[in-house]
């Protein structure tokens, strides 16, 4: 028979009464909760770092096998991996805008690589080689995960679905996220437009047309100018921070509501694989409500073009390390932890 | 105000499980008397969402606010001296904080509500929407993993047939 866990020599043998005095003490505090809420929302903020470097352009990516060996050498069994691909359904018709992976271990602290949709890949139900977001596209989610397996080591156990409208809802419901920038910006393809640096409070719309973002202008001295990088390697850096701003403000809206992540809800409600197995993880729900912190990274790619003319992104020198450290629950150094911080208050 | 005189109503009743479980959990009367107004205060501020299951609520959050304050408190605790507590309790209390700070969400809920709050099987699974099932599985996986921590006894090789809507069950 199981031995109950009996705490009740823990308890206080005096207990004290709760009469008049603290309930009306209680309902003043109430109050004044309820009032915050209405007023303020979530706090967190992220400072959006419009990053400059050049990508390193040599490529010797060892792939997948030295990867998988770092990842057993690790001891790394009780990760699931979760694919988040956002796709948006107005802008560009059907197109897959972002691919993230989530490391997720049912500890407090998330593990997220954003993966450049232009990553060629081979997708080994067609056997040609073609572009993470053209496989996505395809909605073909079993080839996708064949295919991040193939080229990142990364065996995916579910994949999340999230249109940019479901996005915009879940921004709003958590009252928005504040984005710190460091000049006026703006996207002329998406829409997003903010008149002056500083810190800002993004709606749905707007949070949304900045995380689709591709071609981010900044406004200078000499007026409007590119940020680089641009495309999807310069959206794919900026997917960071931003996840990591609704993540913390899925959190904060979570503690309001006492547990009940609106974000964890908004995966699992949306996952579009079927189920696997158990293979002892914690159920996804649970995994993801643990959820306090999110470190995260860009998978390294370079630039290439193929013979015909196409621009494409292969995994660069330092992939594989990126993907192990991943792998492994250490992806995400303090550089990149600190594009994502509360704007100056004051 | 309806909502406003349910809450007066049950107040009698959530306050002391609010105060066993943040004592159980703190073993201070002043920060469990805090942490069961900050519970009862956040009750009364949702309390037309949370009156239907309004005491596994409170468990709940009462053991969040608990174990937050200990992860605040924690390195200047040792400068106040517990009320009555024994070595023995003190070093349960810790124990069963760390751990149940360890546990997933679902198998905290289900150990809080059985053994921090004292509910049933049966209630648990009513305040939790689960099958009793569902709760003994939860309890069964939360009691190993606090085997180590709390000395607790669990029958080796037992295990829990899945249902064969696991994916749905797991929810729960």
């Amino acid at each position: 028979m199981m031995k109950d866990l009996d705490l009740r020599h823990l308890d206080d043998p005096n207990p004290p009464e709760f009469g008049t005095d603290t309930l009306t003490r209680v309902k003043k505090q109430g109050a004044e909760h309820r009032r915050r809420r209405r007023a303020t929302g979530s706090l967190f903020v992220a400072l959006v770092a419009v990053l400059a470097s050049a990508i390193p352009l040599t490529n010797s990516f060892t792939g997948p096998a030295s990867l998988t060996v770092a990842a057993q050498n690790e001891g790394v069994a009780d990760a699931r991996y979760v694919l988040v691909v956002h796709t948006s359904t107005e802008r560009e018709l059907d197109s897959s805008e972002s691919l993230i992976v989530l490391r997720v271990d049912g500890g407090m602290t998330v593990q997220v690589l954003v993966v450049p949709r232009d990553l060629r890949a081979r997708d080994l139900t067609t056997g040609a080689t073609s572009k993470l977001g053209v496989i996505a596209n395809s909605g073909d989610w079993q080839a996708l995960r064949t295919a991040i397996d193939a080229e990142l080591g990364i065996e995916v156990d579910s994949v999340v679905a999230v249109d940019d409208g479901t996005l915009v809802d879940w921004v709003d419901a958590v009252n928005g996220i504040e984005v710190a920038l460091p000049a006026a910006a703006r996207d002329v393809v998406t829409g997003f437009a903010i008149d002056r640096g500083g810190c800002h409070r993004l709606d749905g719309e707007s949070a949304v047309a900045l995380m689709y973002s591709r071609h981010l202008e900044t406004r200078g001295a000499t007026g409007w100018q590119s940020t680089k990088p641009v495309g999807d390697l310069g959206r794919a850096n900026r997917q960071v921070p931003l996840l990591g701003a609704m993540l913390e403000a899925s959190v904060l809206d979570a503690d309001d509501r006492d547990g009940s992540s609106p974000y964890a809800t908004l995966l699992t409600d949306n996952v579009v694989t079927v189920p696997e197995p158990d293979q002892g993880h914690a159920p996804l729900p649970d995994a993801l409500a643990a959820v306090r912190d999110v470190v995260g990274t860009v998978l390294p790619v370079d630039e290439v073009t193929s013979g015909s003319g196409e621009v494409g992104l292969n995994p660069s020198s330092d992939a594989d390390q990126t993907v192990a450290r991943f792998i492994s629950g250490r992806g995400g150094d303090q550089a990149e932890r600190s594009a994502v911080s509360p704007c100056p208050t004051g | 105000m309806a909502a406003s005189t349910d809450f007066d109503e049950r107040f009698p009743v959530l306050a002391p499980i609010a105060y066993r479980v943040a004592y159980r959990l703190l073993g201070q009367r002043e920060d469990a008397e805090n942490v069961t107004q900050e519970t009862l205060a956040r009750a009364y501020s949702h309390w037309s969402r949370i009156s239907r299951y309004d005491e596994a609520w409170v468990t709940r959050v009462a053991t969040n606010l608990s174990l937050g304050h200990l992860r605040k408190e924690r390195p200047t605790r040792s400068d106040r001296a517990p009320v009555a507590d024994t070595d023995v309790e003190v070093t349960t209390r810790v124990d069963v904080a760390d751990a149940l700070k360890r546990l997933p969400r679902r198998q905290r809920q289900v150990i809080v509500l059985r053994f921090l709050a004292d509910m049933s099987e049966r209630d648990t699974a009513v305040a939790l929407g689960c099958s009793a099932g569902s709760v003994k599985r939860h309890v069964h996986r939360g009691l190993h993993a606090l085997r180590g921590a709390l000395g607790v006894e669990v029958p080796a090789g037992r295990t829990y047939e899945l249902p064969l809507d696991s994916h749905l069950e797991e929810r729960c």
